[in-house]
Formats: C-alpha cells, structure tokens, sequence
C-alpha cells in the first residue's frame, strides 16, 4: 500500500497520536454526595449516601463519619449498595447540632484507590 | 510504593508486548527454511523464554504492591494472607489470575520444547504460544477506565484492539532488528527470507498502526475531554509528551520504509549495508516506543484528564459555549469578518495565479492567510483567561448555596457592586458590572480566580484572606443565578407563561424537599422520571388555587408531573394550615423553605404566588405569577405540560459534575 | 505425541475450565445471593408474626410499624404520607383502614405520627395504633 509523499507526514501524525491514549485508566470520582457537601441541614440525616463515577470493590471501599472531636458516629456498616455499584452508604447514630466530616476511601474495579473527605453541619 | 508499582507495571506490559510480537514475527517468518532462519527462531525464543520469566516476576510484583495499595499499608504488601484476599475478591484479581494463568501455560509450553521438525507441528507450537501470548496481553484492557464505567464489553474493546495492535507493532520490532543485523553480516547479499519478512512485517505494521490510530482516538474521546484537560492537567501533558516521542518513533519507521526498496536490490554490497542500517533504525525506533510503553503506564497513575482540575497556562483563551442570547452570531457577521474574508479571497487568486508553478510558495502563503483571517475573525470570542478558568466547582448549585451567596454578597460584595434590587416589571436592576455580558463570558473558574485574587488596578480587594473557599464558591454560584435571572425575566429568551418547545437552557437549582420528619428527598432525585411543578404560595391569598391544584393533583400525576408546594417560612403547620378539604396529598415542604425561596425569588421576585414548571432534566421551562399574567389557570398548566410530554428530543442535562 | 495435539489439548483444557469454571462459580453466586435474601426476608416475617401474637392478633397476621404523615382523617380511614414499611410498602401517601379501637379522634391532617398495622399482608391491613412521633 502506498501512501502519497506529501500525505506521510500527517498520516503519521494522526497515527502517532494513538498508542499514547491507551491505557489511560482513570479513577472513581465522588459525583455527588447526600447530605451534599458543605450543607447546612436543620435535621440530623439518618445515613450518609455517596455516589461515584465509577463501580466500586464492595471488599475494599469504606466510609466513616467523624464529628468534630474525631470520634466516629456511624454505625460502622458502610457498604457498596448491592444494588448499585457506584453507590456507598452507612448508616448513622442520632446526631447533635455540630460539624461532621465524611471520610471516604474507594477501590475502583480498575484497581485504582482514591480516598477524600468533606463536612456538612447540623443546626 | 507508586514508583514501585510503576516500575513493576511498565515491565511487564513491556514483557507481555514482546512476546505477543515476537510469535507474531516468527509466524510471519514462516517455516524456518535454512539455517540463518532456524538460528535466528532459536535466539528469538531464547528471548522469549526470558521475557516470560520477567513478566511472570514482575507480574507478581504488581500484585503485591497493589495489595499494599489496596489496604492502605505497605507491610501488606508482604503479607500472603491479604494478598490472597486482594487476588480472590477484587475483579482486578480476578483478571491477574487468568492472565497469569495464561502466562504460566505459555512459558511451560515454552521450556518444554516439542519436535516441529514438521510443518504442522511448527504452525500448531508457534501459533499457540502467540495466542496464549496476545490473550494474556488483551486481559489488561479489561481491568481499565473503559471496563469500569460500563457493564457491556464494547468500550473494554477499544482498549483490547488498542493491546493488540501495540503488541503486533512494537513487539514485532526487537526480533525484526535482530534478523535484520543477522543478515547484514552476510558477506553475500541479505537472506532472502529475511527480506520477505521485513516486507510482510512493513505491511502488517501498516494495519497495526491504522487499528490503533482508530482504537487510541476513541479512548481519547472518552478520557481527556478538551483542550483544558489536554494543556492543564498531568494526564495531559503526559499524553502530549508521548505523541512528541511517537512522532520521532514514526520518523524512523518512516525512514526504514523508505529503505526497502535498496533492501532487495540485486548489489549486494548495497542491500547488505541498507540491511544494518534499517537494523539500528529499527532497533532505535523499538528503545523509543518502549519509553511510550512508560508514558503510558504512568498515565494509568494518575487522575485522567477528564476527572481533574486542568490548570489553563496561557492568558487568554477562546469561548465557545454561551448564553443564547447573547447576541455572538451578530458579532460574527460584524464588518472586520466581512473585510477579512474579501481580502483573503482575492488575495489568494492572486497567489494562485502568480505562484502557480511553486507549491511550497503556494501553499506557504495560504498558510499564512489562513492564520491571519483566524486571529482577526476570532477576536470577539477570544476573552481573558486564568490558571483556575477550567476548574468546577466542587459545590452542586442548590437552593442552599445561592442563599448562602446571597448572604455572602450581601454582606462582603454589596458595598462595592451595589445590592441587585429586584424589580417586578423587569428582573433585577443592574449591579455594578455583575449583570453585564462581559461577566456572562466568565467561567466559573475565572469568577474564582477573580474573586480569590481581586483586580488591584481596578480597586477590587482580593478576598483569599477573608473568605474561606467553600464561600467563594457559595457566592459564584449566587452569582450564576443573578446572571441567568437578568435574563430570563425579558428579552428574546424569556422564561414566561408558555413553554417553547426544544429551548430549554435555565437550569433549576437543586432542592431539599423536607416534608415533617420523614426523609428529605431532592429535586434531583426527580430527573429523568417526572416533571416538577414548585408552587411557592403564601395563604391566604393562594386559598382557591391550592384547593384547585389537590384536586387537580390525581391528573397531573398521570401526566407525569410532581407537585411540591413551599410556604415562605419553614413551619411544622403548614400541612395543617392546607387543610384536608380536599385533602393535599402532594409534597409540601416545612423546612428550609427561607433557602427554596431565597433562591426561586431570582427568578420571579416579589412575594406573589408563583409556579415554576421543571422538565424531567431539570430546567425551567415555564413561570406563572399571579402578579403579572393572574393566578395560573388548571387547563393552562396542563396544556404546557402536555407541551413538554410531546416533546421529541430531550434536552441535554445541566452539568453538575462536582468533586 | 505430536505439537498440534498438544496445541489443541492445551487450549481445550483452558476452554473447559475456564467457561465450567465460571458457568458453576458464577451461576452458583447468583444463587446464594436469592437464597440468603429469602431467608433475610422470612425472618422479618417471623419477627412481625411473633410481635403481632403478642399484640393479641389472631394466627397468620403479622404487625408492621410505619412513620409518617397524616394527610386527612375520615370516620374510618386515614390518609398518611409515610416512610417506607419494610416488607410491607414502599414511601408513600396510602389510605388506610382504621380499627374500631383505633384511639384516631386527635389525628389531624399535619401531625407527625408512629403507626402499627395489623393484617395478613394481602390488602387486608388495619391500622389499630398510632401515636404523635
């Protein structure tokens, strides 16, 4: 097969592009959280849900809840909803009126860890 | 322990590329014929023996190290019992198990070496090894982002094709240069064997290239996700560092190719010296896709493009998305582009007359036309740019957070840009500055940097110091809802009391509908199923209208719209104070009501009964207010409900892609 | 033996494990996962016959508990907003029968309230207690 001369240059241009994307695995991402993050809420919420880009390992991703002095108020059952893998929930104790932080660690199924944390308030 | 599991990666896709081209080159080769051939197959598989071992070792390598990553301690890594646990309850497991099984086959099938003094034998042993080789090779495209995000095994594909074409090139390359070396020692002219091979390998490379040029550009689709991510993130550069490296790799392959034609001339001398040339390019051209190989294991390490914070690098930058009403078309059709294109016309006729014998002059000049018509035709869309310009915002745009950038404003921003004052007739009266088209154009990521910097030579303060980020970013998204209210209230792209159909563009802030004390649900949670209509109401003015709409309520359900109605003022009685003659069986809220009409008051200000109709992907499509067009009538909103239900193309869905 | 009947041997041994392999394991997942949710859902059944017994319901009726809001009262039904009731109903407003003891007379539409219900499940529920929440 022949290529015309003037045309080598951009054919392998285009063709060079390639062989750089593959493989560009990525990472679970947090897409949006309840309570959301940096919220205000008037009544303590009951569980906390976190919901990421990508599916997660249900044996290796966590989350817990701290409030402000860093002792931990959930019931320590965080789980990837078997229902939706891109879903990790926990369930939590009454809350008072504070600062919490939600600490998250999670195992995409392409094997790649991404971990995070934000607040929300009860008032 | 990420530097170790880079290197341990990098080794053994480097391994497992290797052998799936070295089998490929030997079956290319064909049936070893002479001597030359059969000393050359022995080295090869010498090489593949060791290949084998190392990516079984390192293989197993990357294990552990990911183990160590998985719980989150590096003694773990050393640890048979949770390296166990990682290998047998992860799908990434998983896969290093087949694979490894695949590997291990392989390499027993290599050191227990069979009689292929017979053809049949020799296809059968050699055909098998490169697909237990290309299968083990393969299996990494489907532990990728690809596989992650999609349970169907179209996008895992891409990545396979992608494997499979690296591995037929870049592996095919070591043995190649080894044959091609081998026949330049010949004193005689090149084994001809050799010659067919390099010319069967030169097409299949040809294939290989074009399978991973199609296969490399779809992931890119799906990975980097603009020019932002390309120039601004470390995936970015990365990917841009590897096609720098490629080209080079490519200008050799190209220069090899080239050299073919001399490879079979009938001199010897002549064949035989292109022969060891064409080895060193090769051999060259295989060290450089190899450092790709690594660009694009760590690429693998870090965030994809789509996924981070691109940090822009130049000063400026070019607007593509905007307002509709904005009135950028007009622009565009302005007298500079009108000039520019006459100009450039003529010119080139009279280029093309004059240099019509001299291609480089020709096509020089258009070049430079063509540049020149750009920069001054894309003036107008060309704006102002900051590091953070192609950065979100990590905060959803809720009614919670306008109502805390209101408060913010109010009391840090107000003082300079003026209080923006609601005004029944026309919208909001104009801020300083905030309400002009040129804020319009602003990015959020720009308002950041703006707000977080200030503009001393303009005398704004910067406001890093004072106010915590999560408040910047409260007040950039009060300031989102200012812009988007100064025009929905008038002008071509008013929201109003009937429902344009295929316009959709005023996405719907994001609410807590709080009913008591049962779990608080959102607006979010209604996209995609149902339509909204938010009643924001106040008794005893709204009296009738409620009645009507708890009566109503049963039809609107079926035409798939949900009710939530909001009282001013959060209070445990507004249910009772609804009363149950009819009984109100939709939603109503009692807490956080102050936020919800903080918020939808931008877009309707006063204090008079007003609904909003929100399509299924939530945006605004419709505002009754009983001040301006008289207390929404039953079969009105049912008619622009009806609107929407016939509506064919939905419209795209308001992004709220946060971190 | 000869190389192309070990070649065919090899990839035949992988064939077979791996898709038997995966046919029985995977198959046998699925499997367990319906079972345990079954025996999960017979407890709570269990559990709710045994609470309803105490209550003094006849044999086969179960008792749910539910959380919600009261919507509207009538002389014999109720209308609540509620939250899920676990292996009964999922969130909703539902009417529902009231029991000749139930004590309904200060329910008024607004009122948060804690319900039991009584019935076999099938329809037939009767709400026969509630209090404010």
């Amino acid at each position: 097969m022949r290529i015309p001369t003037c045309a080598r240059g951009p054919f392998f241009a285009l063709v060079a592009w390639v062989p750089g994307v593959v493989l560009a695995l990525a990472h679970s991402e947090l897409q949006r959280a309840e309570p959301p993050v940096e919220s205000k809420l008037k009544r303590p919420p009951s569980e906390v849900k976190l919901y990421f880009t990508e599916r997660l390992e249900p044996a290796y991703s966590t989350v817990r809840v701290n409030d402000d002095h860093g002792a931990q108020v959930d019931r320590q059952d965080s789980h990837v909803d078997s229902s939706n893998p891109l879903l990790l929930r926990a369930t939590l104790q009454l809350l008072e009126h504070g600062a919490y932080s939600v600490i998250w660690r999670v195992l995409s199924v392409d094997g790649k860890v991404t971990e995070g944390r934000f607040t929300f308030r009860v008032e | 322990m990420t530097t170790l599991l880079f290197g341990a990666q990098w080794v053994h896709l480097a391994q497992c590329v290797l052998l799936t081209g070295a089998f490929f080159v030997l079956l290319l080769a064909g049936w070893p014929a002479n001597d030359f051939i059969r000393r050359w197959e022995q080295h090869v598989l010498c090489w593949a023996r060791w290949f084998a071992i190392v990516a079984l070792a390192s293989g197993a390598a990357v294990l552990s190290v990911q183990t160590g990553l998985f719980e989150g301690r590096p003694e773990a890594a050393l640890e048979p019992r949770a390296i166990w646990y990682a290998m047998l309850d992860t799908r990434p497991g998983f896969l290093w198990m087949v694979r490894h099984g695949l590997l291990i086959v392989l390499a027993a099938f290599l050191f227990l070496s069979g009689d292929v003094s017979a053809r049949q034998n020799w296809i059968a042993a050699r055909g098998e090894a490169f697909v237990l080789a290309a299968l083990a090779l393969v299996l990494i495209g489907s532990s990728g982002h690809l596989a992650a995000t999609s349970e169907s095994l179209w996008p895992q594909a891409i990545d396979m094709v992608h494997l499979l074409g690296a591995g037929i090139w870049v592996g095919g390359l070591p043995p190649l240069a080894l044959l091609l070396y081998g026949a330049s020692q010949n004193a005689a002219a090149p084994d001809p064997y050799a010659v067919r091979t390099m010319q069967r390998f030169s097409r299949a490379a040809l294939i290989a290239a074009l399978i991973l040029a199609g296969s490399g550009i779809a992931s890119a689709w799906l990975l980097v996700g603009g020019a932002a991510g390309l120039v601004g993130t470390t995936h970015g550069w990365l990917l841009l560092a590897k096609f720098a490296v490629l080209v080079l790799a490519l200008l050799l392959a190209a220069a090899s190719r080239a050299m073919m034609p001399t490879l079979s001339s009938p001199t010897a001398a002549k064949s035989s010296a292109t022969a060891r040339r064409m080895a060193w390019f090769i051999a060259s051209e295989a060290g450089l896709v190899l450092v790709v190989l690594g660009l694009a294991t760590a690429m693998t390490m870090t965030r994809p493009a789509l996924h981070d914070d691109p940090v822009w690098p130049w000063p400026v930058r070019i607007v593509h998305d905007f307002l509709p009403t904005v009135p950028l078309l007009q622009r565009l059709t302005q007298l500079p582009i009108a000039y520019v294109l006459a100009v450039s016309g003529l010119t080139i006729f009279a280029v093309v007359f004059l240099v019509r014998r001299r291609p480089i002059l020709l096509f020089g000049t258009l070049f430079a036309l063509v540049v020149n018509g750009a920069a001054i035709g894309l003036q107008p869309l060309i704006v102002q740019a900051y590091p953070t310009s192609f950065v979100r915002s990590p905060l959803s745009y809720t009614a919670g957070s306008i109502a805390e950038g209101m408060a913010v404003y109010q009391a840090h921003c107000a003082s300079c840009h003026g209080t923006p004052t609601p005004d029944p007739a026309g919208g909001w009266g104009s801020a300083v500055d905030l309400l002009a088209s040129e804020t319009i154009w602003r990015s959020v990521g720009d308002l950041f940097w703006l707000i977080t910097h200030g503009r001393p030579n303009l005398g704004m303060a910067e406001f890093g110091s004072r106010l915590q980020e999560a408040q910047r970013w409260h007040v950039i998204n009060f300031l989102r809802a200012l812009g988007m209210s100064g025009f929905c209230a008038s002008g071509p792209s008013r929201i109003g009391a009937v429902v344009k159909p295929d316009y959709a563009w005023l996405s719907a802030p994001d609410l807590t509908i709080s009913v008591g004390p049962l779990t608080p649900t959102s607006l979010r949670d209604l996209r995609g199923k149902r339509m909204v209509l938010l009643v924001l109401y106040s008794l005893p003015d709204s009296r009738a209208r409620m009645t009507e709409l708890a009566r109503q309520y049963g039809t609107l359900s079926v035409l798939g719209v949900e009710v939530v109605a909001a009282p001013p003022q959060s209070s445990p009685e507004a249910i009772a104070e609804l009363g149950q003659s009819p009984p109100v069986l939709f939603p109503v809220v009692t807490n956080g009501n102050e936020e919800i009409t903080a918020a939808y008051r931008m877009f309707a200000p006063g204090t008079a009964h007003t609904e909003f109709l929100i399509d299924r992907q939530g945006y605004i499509r419709a505002i009754w207010r009983s001040d301006l067009t008289g207390m929404p009538r039953a079969d009105v909103v049912q008619a622009q409900v009806e609107r929407l239900n016939g509506e064919k193309s939905p419209p795209p869905l308001p992004d709220d892609h946060v971190h | 033996m000869r190389m192309w009947q070990v070649a065919i041997l090899v990839n035949l041994a992988l064939a077979v494990g791996l898709g038997f392999g995966y046919g029985a394991w995977g198959r046998r997942l699925a499997t367990l996962d319906g079972e345990v949710k079954t025996a999960q859902a017979q407890v709570e059944q269990l559990t709710r016959e045994r609470e309803a017994c105490f209550a003094g319901a006849r044999v086969g009726e179960q008792l749910w508990e539910g959380r919600g809001i009261v919507r509207a009262v009538y002389p014999k039904m109720l209308i609540v907003t509620h939250e899920e009731i676990r292996g009964l109903l999922p969130a909703r407003t539902t009417g529902f029968r009231l029991a000749d003891s139930t004590n309904h007379e200060r329910a008024h539409a607004g009122d948060p309230i804690r319900f039991w219900l009584q019935g076999t499940g099938s329809g037939n529920n009767v709400l026969v207690r509630m209090e404010t929440w």
